[in-house]
């Protein structure tokens, strides 16, 4: 599995923010509450969070940046 | 206040053992869940961080030239992050009085390593492969480094060479896993005939956390761009990670247990029962 992302990150970097998502959201979720389900309910939600205000900086980004 | 349920086992003692081992602490107070999340999670990121920089990404530098401010928060992941500490100190006293990359010091004598490189001589050069021997030698005027290399050229062909005279090597630790060695090559008279110039492997404990001086640096986004820069945002990020690991593991979970307010509100509803 990691090796899998690490030969994707070669070729696309972006990608790599996946799992480094994964992780802020798992152990941010897990110091704010003890219970697990709670735990991971939250963490699911903040890394969809995560993910959505990437590809809309992303997005942002590629407008601003378009044909230049 | 800290909810009963949350075992709170000598807080102090965990949030030690936290931050030497990311999990360890919650491990030792009996919170298995929260210490694998932790330690698959913190570790993870840490060491594919490392594994993504070709294993260099974690160093302590400070000098006039440089300072890795990373490292503050790279140092907070613990125990794995520490021997960047120890490498600084012994890769600044071995530099003390010596010209920049090459120190010609501290080889290991009766060195008998893969050799790669290239040997000159009469206005040729052959790519070479194979053992380089090394040893000291009792001479007349003092002790005088000899060996043999035995290998085969690119093309297969056998290839066996004296090794004697000047021997000059890089600088034992360095940021790289092989170091750099030129020596010179003599016929059945001693008479030099040519040399040799290529690299033998460097020990693990001699490039890993090593500081990275400009021109790895450069090297390293010459070969791996963007992606080092990742990998070094990686190993940040883990450090900071356990340090809410290690408050975890002191205080407790900041918002409670998590069964106080069961309607998926907004983070506000948790932050007052905040216990940290």
């Amino acid at each position: 599995m990691l090796t899998a992302v690490l030969a994707l990150g070669q070729q696309w970097t972006p990608i790599l923010l996946l799992p480094l998502a994964a992780s802020i959201s798992l152990v941010y979720s897990a110091s704010r509450y003890e219970l697990p389900s709670r735990i991971f309910r939250r963490s699911l939600r903040l890394f969809l969070t995560i993910l959505v205000f990437m590809a809309v900086v992303y997005g942002l980004l590629y407008v601003l940046s378009f044909r230049l | 206040m800290i909810d009963e349920r949350v075992r709170m086992h000598r807080p102090a003692v965990a949030a030690v053992l936290a931050f030497l081992v990311p999990g360890s602490g919650h491990f030792y107070q009996g919170r298995f869940l929260k210490g694998f999340i932790y330690s698959i999670c913190i570790l993870g990121t840490f060491l594919g961080g490392m594994a993504l920089g070709d294993w260099h990404p974690v160093y302590c530098r400070k000098d006039n030239q440089h300072t890795h401010f990373g490292y503050v928060s790279q140092f907070m992941v613990g125990l794995p992050a520490m021997p960047a500490l120890i490498q600084n100190s012994r890769f600044k006293h071995q530099n003390e009085g010596l010209a920049p990359g090459w120190g010609g010091i501290d080889l290991d004598v009766g060195v008998d390593d893969e050799f790669e490189g290239e040997y000159h001589t009469a206005g040729v050069t052959k790519s070479i492969r194979g053992t380089l021997s090394l040893t000291l030698a009792d001479t007349n005027l003092g002790p005088e480094l000899r060996g043999e290399f035995r290998g085969v050229d690119s093309r297969a062909n056998p290839v066996a060479l004296r090794i004697s005279g000047v021997l000059e090597a890089g600088l034992k630790v360095y940021p790289s896993k092989r170091r750099a060695l030129r020596c010179g090559v003599v016929d059945s008279n001693s008479q030099r005939i040519g040399r040799i110039d290529g690299s033998i492997p460097r020990p693990f404990l001699d490039w890993f956390e090593v500081p990275l001086d400009d021109e790895t640096l450069e090297r390293l986004h010459g070969d791996l761009g963007k992606q080092f820069d990742m990998a070094v945002v990686y190993t940040w990020i883990a450090g900071l990670l356990n340090v809410l690991a290690i408050w975890d593991a002191l205080e407790g979970p900041a918002y409670g247990y998590g069964d106080e307010d069961d309607a998926e509100g907004d983070e506000s509803s948790g932050d007052g029962k905040s216990a940290a």
